[in-house]
Order: C-alpha cells, then structure tokens, then sequence
C-alpha cells in the first residue's frame, strides 16, 4: 500500500496539470473519496499485474472456452487437485505446514535468486511487455479497476460493520447470530464436499456466464412470465381494456398471447363476422345477463342488441341465412362516412349506429346482422329467441326512446364503475374459463345456464326488473356493485320463483 | 521498481529509444512467436492535456479487429467517459477509415522496421 502511494505521488507529481484535469473529469462528484481510493488500489494492482498480462488474457481466453483443449484440461486439473483434496488421508496440519514451506521457497526464489538471474538479461526486461489486445476480453487496466472497486467496497462495508456493531451491539449480535444459523443449517444437512465442489465449480462457470451475459438473457426471457403473473390492481387494470381476454383464452390458446390481443382488439372494431368469436360474444352475453350482470363495458354493442332483441316482432321471419359478407354490407350504410356532406344527409340514420331508432326499416337492417350472427348459434339459441320475441317487452318499447340517451350515459358510467372496483368481476370472470374448456363447450355450457335459468316467465321478470332498475338508476355496474341496486335486484331475485 | 525506471523513457518516443536493428528484431521475434498478431506502438501525442497515459506502449493486435473495435478497447483500457474525445492518427499523419481491419491498416501504413505506429490525442488536428 505504501508503495502504491509512492506511486500515486510520483505521477500526480510527474504530470500534476494532466492528471489533475483528467481527474476532474473522471471523478464522481458524490463519492471523490471512494474514487480516490479506488484509484490508489487500481495503480497499486496495475503495477503488479501489469508484467502477467499475456499470462492473465491467456488465462481469460481459457475460461470463457475461447482454448477448447486447454480449457477442458484446466477443468480436469482443478477437478483432479480438488478430488485429491477431499479424498486424501493426508492430515490436515501435513497439508498446511507443507503448502507453507512451499510458498516460502517459492518466494524466496521470486525475490532473492530470480533478480539474480535477471540481471543476466536486462535487456531483455528493459524493454516493457506487449499489451495483448483482445476483444471481449478484459484488459489487465480494466480488470484492475473492477478488482479495486471490488475491494473498496469490501473495505467499505468492512468499515461499517465495525460502525454497526459499535453503535448498536444487540441488533449485531442478533443480526449474525441468524445469518450463522442459516450457514450452520446448510453446512449440516448439505455436505461439506458438495458445498466446495459447488463452489469450485461455480468458480469456473462464472466467468463464461459473465461473457456470454447469461443473466441478462435469462432476465430478458423471465420478463413476460413475471409480467403475466402480476396479479396486483395495477397489472389488472393494464390487462383491462382487454378485458374478454381471460375468458377468450382458453378458445385462443394461452401460447399466442400478444397476436391473439392484437386480433381481439381489431375484431371489436370490424364487423367482420367470425364464427367462433362471434358465438363466442353472444355467449358471453347471454352468460351475463343469466348471472344478471350488467355490463357494458365488455362488447357494449353486442349487449345493446341482445338487449333490444325483444323489440323485434317476428324476427325469426328475417333472413337468417346470409352470409357474413352480405350482413358486412348491409351494416356499411351505418358507418360515419368520411364525406362531411354524406355524414349530413345521413345524420338522422347517424342514430342508428349506436342507438336503434324505432322505426321499423332502420331497426330491420340493424337487426339483421345481429340475427345473421344469432343464425349461427345452436338451436336453443333460436329457441330462446323465440321466447325472447314472444314474451315481449311492452315497457321496454315504450321507454327505448329515452333509452337513446340513458345509454350514453350508462356506458360511461359503468365504464366507471368497472374501472374503479376491478376485483368482483374479476374473480367472477376468472371463475369462468376452467369451465369452459373450448368455445363449444362454453357456448353449451351458457345455453343450458340459460335453459334451466330462464323459464319463460322467470326470465321475463328478470329482464324486465333489470330494465327497471336501469333506467331510474342509470344502470350502473351491475347489481353486485352498488348497495341500492343490490337491494332492489335482490328483492325481485328473491320474488322470483326458482 | 521497475515504474520508476520507466517513466524517464517513455517520455521519449519508441523510436528514439530503440535503434532500427532492435525494433526489427523485435518485430521479427514477436511475429515469430504471434503469427496472426499485429505489433503496434500507440504512444500519447506530446502536447495531449486531457488525455491519461497508456500503461503500455506496444501492443499485439488480431488481424481482424476493426480500427473501431481497436478504439474502443483503447478507450476502455484507460477508462475514458463517453464524453471524452479520443482519436487515433495513424503515423502522425492523419485519421483512417473506422471500418478498415487491422491487416488493412497495417497493410498500407507499417513503418520499415515493421511495426505500426499511431498516436492518439483528444483532438483530431495539432499543428507542429
């Protein structure tokens, strides 16, 4: 140490404007002390490693298996010394008094008789040592600096302790009287052998880690399992705007998480009629208004046309049999335009997007894609909008017209709502998906929920107090979200005969 | 002490330390020994403020290190920040293409005594 410091004062001395103005520039402003510090020790280092830097990159290109041959070798000499310690019958104190006399002879001879031999070729030392220059490798300057910060900050925390345990003894005591007990529990049911071998091991493996940077890949790759295990609110209400997703899941396939997104989010825009996805919606739907849940948040259109399904008289008579391109265009009049003149003209059938109007020809064009997709539902499905159509809404029809308007409003604010209590649908939805392995199975799984829960009168009184109550309330979230709406839902549950 | 004894002479160029017979045999000896390997000789320009002094003068370099992947372990052996300039001139003379290989480089600019000398200094232009 003493001579690094001697060294530090010769160059600081030798180039003091140089290093003076590098030194402002290289230095951390929070911790000048530490990098001083830092840089004694790297000089210090640097000065004796500097001759062995041929030896040390050499060394290096072996452990990261840039040598394959003398790599293997270096494996199986350190397995052969390591094996012949642990499995020696040699004494321990034979070990240790025979390795010390080593290292003095070896020393001796490094200091006393090796400087005598130099002298015979001077010229030979005179001139310095090559630098090998090799990419990916560190150089002996860079590994001097990561040895000296490893050492700082050894030293550092060295230091603290000894601050910690003087200031407070008990929280000392405590604190290394359970690290110890962890160590003495591995030590005694783990043992000893494997531990080192481990260790050696380790050793060895580390610098290849290091170069092919095995953390971060195993970082990168870990990622988006942890990502997706983020049960927390926040990561719910990341996944929310997609919200189906949990039950579209098990129909996707979990495998194609982020292209099944993607598609999800671009089929709630189109209207292009996909079997399965749209089966799959009404489903859904009609899973939710069995569990009586409001929600318009979710596939608000869809639950908007399933709701007003009832004010359609004889929607049977409609072509159910068209295919998805003729229901694509007939609902492409019903689009905005981007001619502001046609936006004009077609103002009053503007209505007819969101909120059905009454009148027969534009709620028939509208229906009919709703039925074209209905079509392609099972049987039970039709049967059930017979009953829908049959039984008849005659409140539902009078009052479709302020509907329009409570709507808009009901959107938002169960938008709301669902935004600001997560959890209950969540669990209720994550319930879901195990019981519906595929789509078809979910599908019969709801038609028969729906069978055996709406029995024609029942399903009336529900459907009918669920408009009820969404109309002097809003609609809320759902009658498992607000108290009042509970209350009021629950009496009509209850009234009604199971 | 060996750093003692160094720091006097490496004040002075490796040119004029060395006469041209030992710089041959030099080089001779190290490409025996080191086939695929480039000796090169980066020294500090002399009037250089800003920049640390190298802990080596001579170095061994692969064929085909790129003049840039050369720079960089240069920066990084003395530890300079992004923010510090660094250049490298070719036989004093000037700078040379960033993408050419070493054997291209020592191809067209080796000395006669066979090594390849380059300067590195904080500013690309000095005046003599």
């Amino acid at each position: 140490m003493a001579f690094a410091g001697a060294m530090e004062d010769t160059s600081t001395e030798g180039c003091s404007s140089e290093q003076g103005s590098s030194v402002s520039l290289r230095s951390r402003p929070c911790s000048s002390e530490r990098d001083r510090r830092v840089r004694a020790v790297k000089a210090a280092l640097q000065s004796r490693l500097g001759p062995y830097e041929p030896v040390l990159t050499y060394l290096q290109s072996v452990l990261v298996w840039e040598r394959p041959l003398q790599c293997v070798l270096l494996y199986i000499v350190v397995n052969v010394v390591f094996w012949f310690f642990a499995l020696t019958s040699l004494r321990l104190l034979f070990l240790l008094a025979s390795g010390l006399a080593v290292v003095v002879c070896v020393d001796t001879w490094r200091n006393k008789i090796w400087p005598e031999m130099r002298v015979r070729n001077l010229d030979e030392s005179e001139n310095e040592s090559w630098g090998l220059v090799q990419p990916d490798i560190l150089s002996v300057p860079e590994l001097c600096h990561h040895m000296a910060e490893a050492w700082v900050s050894a030293a550092v925390l060295t230091s603290n302790l000894v601050q910690y345990k003087q200031d407070n003894h008990g929280k000392f005591c405590i604190l290394t009287c359970g690290v110890f007990t962890c160590l003495a529990m591995v030590g005694r049911y783990i043992p000893g052998v494997a531990l080192s071998y481990s260790a050696v091991l380790a050793t060895l493996l580390a610098p290849l880690a290091a170069y092919h940077r095995v953390f971060q890949h195993v970082c990168v790759k870990l990622e988006p399992v942890l990502q997706r295990l983020d049960f927390s609110v926040r990561g719910y209400m990341m996944s929310k705007p997609i919200d189906n997703q949990f039950l579209r899941r098990p129909a996707h396939g979990s495998a194609s998480g982020e292209a099944s997104d993607s598609e999800e989010e671009l089929a709630a825009f189109c209207p292009t009629f996909d079997d399965a996805v749209v089966a799959k919606e009404l489903a859904l739907t009609d899973s939710e208004h069995s569990d009586a849940e409001v929600s318009y948040t979710d596939n608000g259109t869809f639950n908007l046309s399933r709701g007003q399904t009832p004010l359609t008289e004889g929607s049977e008579d409609l072509d159910r049999h068209s295919d998805a391109e003729e229901s694509f265009a007939q609902d492409l009049p019903d689009f905005p335009s981007i001619n502001p003149d046609a936006t004009l003209m077609d103002d009053d059938d503007d209505t007819s997007i969101g909120l059905p109007s009454l009148g027969p020809s534009g709620l028939s064009s509208h229906r009919d894609s709703v039925l074209d997709v209905d079509a392609h539902l099972d049987s039970d499905q039709e049967d059930l909008d017979a009953e829908l159509s049959l039984s008849g809404l005659p409140p539902a029809s009078d009052f479709a017209g302020d509907l329009a308007g409570v709507i808009a409003s009901n959107m938002i604010q169960a938008a709301l709502a669902g935004a600001m209590q997560p959890r209950p649908p969540a669990s209720q939805r994550r319930e879901c998906p195990p019981k519906a392995g595929a789509q078809r199975s979910y599908r019969k799984q709801s038609s028969s929920e729906l069978d055996t829960d709406l029995d024609g009168e029942d399903f009336e009184m529900l459907d009918q107090s669920e408009l009820n109550q969404m109309d002097p309330l809003g609609g809320g979230g759902g009658p498992r979200r607000g108290e009042s709406q509970g209350s009021t839902f629950l009496s009509s549950l209850l009234g009604k005969p199971q | 002490m060996p750093p003692f004894d160094k720091v006097p002479p490496q004040n002075k160029p490796f040119k004029q330390r060395k006469s041209l017979a030992t710089r041959k045999q030099e080089v001779a000896g190290i490409r025996s020994k080191f086939p695929n390997k480039i000796p090169v000789i980066i020294e500090r320009y002399e009037r250089e403020k800003f920049l640390p002094p190298l802990d080596k003068t001579k170095f061994l370099v692969p064929h085909e290190l790129t003049m840039t992947q050369f720079v960089t372990i240069i920066r990084n052996r003395m530890a300079l920040l992004p923010t510090q300039a660094f250049y490298l001139l070719i036989n004093k003379s000037g700078l040379t293409s960033m993408s050419l290989t070493m054997a291209q480089v020592y191809k067209d600019h080796q000395d006669e005594d066979g090594f390849l000398y380059m300067t590195y200094a904080s500013q690309e232009m000095f005046g003599h």
